[in-house]
């Protein structure tokens, strides 16, 4: 099995890119990048096991998202949960309303799921926007605390009050992510999902349980949306409602398409692109707006597959057979 | 994991109490809502027949303005049937189709002095032709490949709202009403204005409904979407169908917008709300059913002003998205959709 070691190699190249790359791009600015890089890989590489392996078109990911970023602080904030407590108990809402959303959307179709999911994720955005009492409304919530270090004592310890720590824990939490879902993908259990996406009624008569596969799928995916929001909340210290609205969802969407839909690397190259994109194209908002445009445009026409498809056909000319950059699920 | 647990087959389209329990949920949340608001209603008004009378024309208000606003969703949801049937495609710049046609409608008419009825017709044309460009450039590439598609709608709603908010900035802009005086019919009160623009979007979806069912070309259309492949089998032009068809939904939806225009605000953000509306509408009614999206656009109009009315005006807008969920968990394909065979949406 000498192959099987070299499997690990491009999670192990994402981890020392990781690592350097405070290095080799100091300052707190391209710290910042590197964050929000790693938030849209955790949301990307999460919506691609719901949307992608599964092929569920379900388009309420960033109520998720925002379900566990409000659950998080509003526990700390009214209830004066501590921190860490609230950051799982987040994880653990978005996971539950994604089972009640899921049981009672995932036997639709196609476009059908699509904007019915889409409506119970406006229902969450009016749910902010009206619940003023609680979410104080359009006007968002203000974040004034600190979390609190975490960490394996005598092994490491991310000290979040410094950009530098967040940075890496929003890293680890993008690798571990990752890892995650080219694990199951690679799984008899992702092998199953993958049926369901590609003749759930064959996958039926095979004898798996489909609608139990895609809710499993579904509610893992979502939580991992909440871990996003829970850890990624009191960095940007303001949440408001508008930051989970459909558009949210839809900008996840576009990452994960133009990163290459399904395979395990393209919401990495994706996220990558499409966060350092804008700040790249140094003109003014508008035209930047429009090029912007223009890029999606060409590389859905040009690279249907996305960058980690177009990535592939280059590896492959070098080293037929390769599949380091694409790897399909 | 053990990913053999098995279960019956017949388990895929029975519904789960889970969906029930959601359901009970949602009824129970707004019986209650609704319960206390019609009573506080009921308050305000005088005793007996008069108030029997206050509460009639309250009804025939909600009831007269749903329908004018349903018959925008309805036109605008025709064409987002319409390209999806053909393309297979989610097209989110619908919207801004109809934010181009009511910029155009508003150059015409305030800058021009073009007469407002010539205007809407000529943003009509221009918009379908704005549409017909942005099939061969862009869509052709993308046919029944739904999510490549939707990005690309996606990057053209970049595009398009930002050309406009170059041109014309992000301030409201509005084109007075060509009939500013008000009606009141039996204690209805609704603008002239809407009046026509309900009338022109009924007659056109009339028209449109008859050209899908007689002509040539309309069947032409019918078939490639039911079936491209043994429609261009059969002689029919199924690319120059594509074209036309993309081009006639966006010409719908510019004179939508040209009508619009006179009611409520033009930015060029103003696409949005209506196509997501549309998308609602189009998913209510069932895909693929003309008269479906007709009819839902209507239903989701009379239900966001009833609710907006009588319970809770915030929460308009989700009135729409309520009725949608509730329907689509008895029936997963819509009002009057095709019950699938084979789900390969």
């Amino acid at each position: 099995m000498a192959r099987r070691s070299w499997q690990a190699l491009p999670l192990v190249g994402l981890l020392a890119a990781g690592v350097l790359y405070p290095r080799l791009l100091p300052g707190d600015y391209f710290l910042h990048l590197g964050i929000v890089v790693s938030l849209y890989i955790i949301l990307t590489s999460s919506l691609n096991l719901i949307m992608g392996i599964t092929g569920q078109f379900a388009i309420a990911h960033a109520a998720f998202y925002g379900v566990g970023a409000y659950g998080s602080i509003l526990l700390v904030t009214r209830l004066g949960v501590p921190y860490w407590w609230a950051w799982a108990a987040g994880i653990l809402l978005a996971g539950i309303a994604a089972l009640i959303i899921g049981a009672s959307t995932l036997h639709l179709k196609g476009a059908y799921l699509a904007i019915c999911t889409f409506a119970f994720s406006e229902l969450f955005r009016l749910l902010l926007d009206n619940w003023i009492s609680l979410t104080n409304g359009a006007n968002g919530i203000i974040i004034r605390f600190v979390p609190p270090p975490i960490g394996i004592p005598g092994l490491f310890r991310f000290d979040l009050g410094s950009r530098r720590s967040y940075y890496y824990l929003m890293f680890t939490f993008a690798l571990v992510t990752v890892w995650f879902v080219r694990r199951l993908a690679r799984s008899d259990l992702g092998r199953v999902l993958g049926a369901i996406r590609q003749d759930e009624t064959l996958a039926l008569t095979a004898g798996f349980d489909t609608r139990r596969y895609k809710l499993l799928a579904f509610t893992v995916g979502s939580m991992y949306a909440g871990l996003a929001g829970a850890t990624y909340a009191p960095y940007l210290s303001y949440i408001a409602p508008d930051l989970f609205d459909v558009n949210e969802t839809i900008y996840i969407m576009m990452i994960m398409m133009i990163g290459g839909i399904r395979s395990i690397w393209g919401p990495v190259w994706g996220s990558i692109l499409l966060v350092s994109l804008p700040q790249a194209l140094d003109i003014t908002p508008l035209l930047r707006m429009i090029a912007y445009g223009l890029v999606l445009i060409l590389v859905m026409i040009r690279m249907p597959d996305g960058l980690a498809g177009f990535l592939d056909r280059l590896v492959s000319r070098l080293r037929p057979g390769g599949t380091w950059f694409g790897e399909k699920a | 994991m053990n990913p053999v647990s098995r279960s019956p087959i017949q388990s895929q389209n029975h519904y789960i109490p889970g969906d029930l329990g959601v359901l009970a949920v949602h009824a129970l949340f707004w019986i209650g809502v609704g319960r206390r608001r019609i009573a506080a209603f009921g308050a305000t008004r005088g005793q007996g027949e008069k108030r029997a009378q206050a509460v009639l024309e309250q009804f025939g208000n909600f009831l007269v303005h749903g329908l004018v606003t349903g018959s925008m969703y309805a036109a605008v949801a025709l064409g987002l049937t319409l390209t999806y049937g053909i393309l297979g495609i989610l097209n989110f710049a619908h919207g801004e189709m109809l934010m181009v046609g009511a910029y155009i409608a508003f150059v015409l008419t305030s800058r021009l002095g073009v007469n407002f009825l010539v205007a809407a017709v000529i943003s009509m044309l221009a918009v379908g032709l704005l549409g017909w460009v942005i099939e061969r450039t862009t869509f052709r590439f993308a046919r029944h490949e739904h999510l490549n598609g939707l990005v690309i709608s996606l990057g053209l709603v970049a595009i398009l709202q930002n050309i406009a908010l170059a041109i014309w900035g992000a301030d409201p802009l509005s084109i007075p009403p060509p009939l500013p005086r008000t009606l009141e019919v039996w204690g209805i009160r609704i603008g002239e204005q809407r009046l026509l623009a309900f009338g022109l979007t009924v007659g056109l979806i009339i028209l449109f409904s008859l050209f899908l069912k007689r002509t040539r070309l309309g069947k032409g259309i019918r078939a490639t979407a039911q079936n491209a492949h043994v429609a261009a089998t059969l002689g029919i032009r199924t690319e120059r169908v594509v074209a036309v068809t993309f081009s006639l939904a966006a010409a719908l939806a510019g004179l939508v917008g040209a009508l619009i225009a006179t009611i409520y605000t033009i930015t060029p953000f103003m696409g949005g709300l209506p196509a997501m509306k549309g998308f609602v509408v189009m998913i209510l009614g069932g895909l693929g059913s003309v008269g479906g999206s007709i009819l839902a656009g209507f239903l989701v109009g009379v239900v966001e002003s009833f609710g907006g009315g009588m319970i809770s005006s915030i929460f308009k807008d989700g009135f729409g998205f309520v009725a949608l969920i509730l329907i689509l968990i008895f029936r997963p394909w819509g009002l009057f959709g095709q019950r699938p065979e084979r789900e390969d949406v």
